[in-house]
């Protein structure tokens, strides 16, 4: 692997870390002031996900039939999660 | 072996190989229909879902997914290390996902004392026959990550893989990502979501 496109893949999962911390934070913060409902948090958690799955995973390189189903099932699942908590 | 050219990933592949990825899409799928479950429970009596809720410690859950998230990120550059030959390199990141992992024990431990001081147990009411049940379910995924982490860390400190040989790494480091992609959703339906 070149040394540029390592240094380059290290920020890109430091970024990722520290995006997904920021948006954990984020979430209990909001969650425990009671500013918002149960969709904004797992609407986070999916945003979330798929950061996970994209990055740290590395799905975007995956074949896209693996990325798209779980790109589906995640906003699927969210959906019916947040149905079922309005 | 730092200098070590790693072969380009041939086309679109999936990191770790096919099997762990089937494994993964049904361990999603039945945790999903058991998330499906919690929100039909509690939709049909949210009460003591509520209390349940506001007997739990949403910091410590939060601080959980913190230590989940870095260990996610250690297992990342773990790979990405593998795959530049940096064997040290891969047993160190490897390893501090293992830690992340017993320290998310702990924390869990600490919480789960407190609820069964309280007298808590899976007939209680739903809310924590859930509970206990979908944390504890995930807290033996974590300690098979774990288990599946420090051996391969220890091997990967003996050379056993690199640039030639990533699949068992790679297939470790995407069972640890499933682990936390499960407690991304466990937190907020858990402690969060009201």
């Amino acid at each position: 692997m070149p040394e540029a496109t390592e240094r380059r893949s290290e920020w890109v999962l430091l970024a990722t870390g520290c995006l997904l911390l920021a948006l954990t934070a984020w979430s209990y913060w909001i969650a425990e002031t009671g500013t918002t409902t149960a969709w904004f948090v797992l609407g986070i958690a999916v945003l979330k996900a798929h950061f996970i799955a994209g990055i740290f995973m590395e799905l975007h390189a995956a074949p896209r039939v693996w990325a798209v189903s779980l790109s589906v099932f995640l906003f699927t699942l969210a959906s019916v999660l947040i149905a079922l908590f309005s | 072996m730092s200098g070590a050219q790693a072969p380009a990933i041939q086309g679109r592949e999936l990191p770790g190989g096919t099997v762990i990825w089937l494994f993964v899409a049904i361990e999603l799928l039945t945790f999903g229909l058991f998330f499906v479950g919690f929100a039909w429970a509690r939709r049909s009596n949210p009460a003591p879902f509520l209390a349940g809720q506001g007997q739990l410690h949403p910091l410590l859950g939060a601080i959980n997914t913190g230590v989940l998230l870095s260990g996610g990120w250690l297992a990342a550059r773990g790979v990405l290390a593998n795959r530049s030959g940096k064997t040290r390199a891969t047993a160190a990141f490897l390893t501090g996902a293992a830690v992340s992992g017993i320290l998310f024990m702990a924390i869990k431990l600490h919480e789960y004392a407190d609820v069964f001081e309280a007298g808590v147990s899976l007939s209680t009411n739903t809310f924590w026959f859930f509970y206990l049940f979908l944390t504890g379910l995930h807290f033996l995924h974590v300690l098979a990550g774990v288990g599946f982490l420090l051996p391969t860390a220890w091997r990967a400190a003996g050379g056993a893989y690199g640039p030639e040989n990533r699949s068992t790494v790679e297939a470790v480091a995407v069972f640890w990502h499933m682990v936390d992609l499960i407690w991304i959703f466990l937190f907020p339906l858990i402690y969060l979501a009201r």
